[in-house]
C-alpha cells in the first residue's frame, strides 16, 4: 500500500465506483406522468383555450409534487438516497415554475399577446430539460431538442390546423420514448 | 514522509472500504445491494468489509423493508467522516511527495 502505484490504482478504482453511482436516471413513471400532463396541457389550447391557465395552475404544481413522491420511491427501490440531490431537483423545477409564473404579468400588462405565452413557455421548458439533461439524466437532452423543434414549428407553421394538438402529441411522444428507455434500463439493472 | 504515512488509516487502506466511505459522503444512505452493484464485489467480500467499517464505528446500519423486501441501509458516521478526511489528506500528501524529485 505504501507504494504510490498501488495508491493510484486504488484511487482510480474509487473514482470508477463513484462515477458509476452518479449515472442515475429518472424513473420511467415521471416521464409517463409528464407525457400525460403535457399532452392535455398543450392540446387544450386548440379546444378550450380559456381553460389552459387554470389547467396548468393545478396540473403543474400537482405534477411537481407527484414527481417528488415518485422520485423518492424510486430512490428507495434503487437503494441510493441523497436528499441533497432531491433538493437540487426541487429547486431546478420550482425555478422553472416561477419563471413561467413571472411570464403572466407580461401578458396581463399587454406587453405580449396572451396567445404567445405557450410558445415562450415551451422554449423555457426546453431550456430547463436541456440543463437537467446535462446535469443528471441524459435522456432529457433529446426531449429538449424535440421541444425546441416543436417551438420552431409553432413559430413558423402557426397557421397549421390543430397546431397545439400536434405539438402536444410530439411532446408526449418524446417523453414517452424517454420513459420507455428508462423502464428498459431499470429492467436490465441488477437487483 | 513518515508523518504522512502515520495519517493513513489502516481500515481505509482497503480500496473497497475506502470506496464505500467516499460513496457514503456523497449519498446519505446506500443499500447493501446498491453497494454490491457499485463496487462489483461478492456478497461475502463486501459484507466482511462493511462489518469491519461498522466495528470501527465508521458506518451505521439500519434494517428496513422496501416493498416487503428486507433492506440494509448503510450511512457514514461522524467518526467515519473524520477518519476519511484525515486518510484522504494523507493520501494527497503522499501522492504530491511521490511526484517530487528525490533530494539525495
Amino acid at each position: 500500500m505504501t507504494n504510490d502505484r498501488q495508491t493510484r490504482d486504488d484511487l482510480s478504482y474509487v473514482r470508477s465506483v463513484v462515477t458509476r453511482a452518479d449515472g442515475v436516471s429518472n424513473p420511467a413513471s415521471i416521464y409517463f406522468l409528464w407525457a400525460a400532463i403535457s399532452f392535455f396541457g398543450y392540446a387544450i389550447i386548440d379546444f378550450e383555450p380559456q381553460k389552459t391557465g387554470f389547467y396548468w395552475m393545478v396540473a403543474g404544481p400537482l405534477g411537481g409534487v407527484l414527481s417528488g413522491i415518485l422520485g423518492a420511491r424510486a430512490a428507495r427501490r434503487e437503494g441510493q438516497i441523497s436528499s441533497g440531490d432531491g433538493r437540487v431537483e426541487m429547486l431546478h423545477w420550482t425555478g422553472l415554475m416561477l419563471a413561467v409564473l413571472l411570464l403572466v404579468p407580461l401578458a396581463a400588462t399587454g406587453r405580449i399577446a396572451t396567445a404567445e405565452l405557450p410558445r415562450i413557455i415551451l422554449l423555457l421548458v426546453a431550456l430547463a430539460y436541456w440543463s437537467a439533461g446535462l446535469r443528471e439524466d441524459r435522456r432529457m437532452l433529446p426531449v429538449a431538442i424535440v421541444m425546441a423543434g416543436l417551438y420552431l414549428l409553432t413559430v413558423f407553421a402557426g397557421d397549421l390546423p390543430y397546431l397545439w394538438t400536434i405539438t402536444a402529441a410530439g411532446l408526449a411522444a418524446s417523453l414517452a420514448v424517454a420513459g420507455a428507455l428508462a423502464a428498459a434500463r431499470a429492467r436490465r439493472a441488477p437487483r | 514522509m513518515k508523518p504522512d504515512l502515520e495519517r493513513l488509516d489502516r481500515v481505509l487502506e482497503h480500496r473497497v472500504r475506502l470506496a464505500v466511505c467516499v460513496l457514503l459522503t456523497r449519498y446519505e444512505r446506500l443499500s447493501f445491494s446498491k453497494l454490491k452493484e457499485l463496487t462489483a464485489e461478492t456478497d461475502g467480500n463486501l459484507g466482511a468489509n462493511l462489518r469491519k467499517l461498522e466495528d470501527e464505528g465508521y458506518l451505521s446500519v439500519a434494517k428496513a423493508f422496501v416493498e416487503r423486501k428486507p433492506v440494509s441501509w448503510y450511512a457514514i458516521t461522524a467518526a467515519g467522516r473524520r477518519a476519511l478526511k484525515s486518510h484522504l489528506d494523507g493520501l494527497n500528501r503522499l501522492i504530491a511527495q511521490a511526484g517530487k524529485p528525490a533530494r539525495d
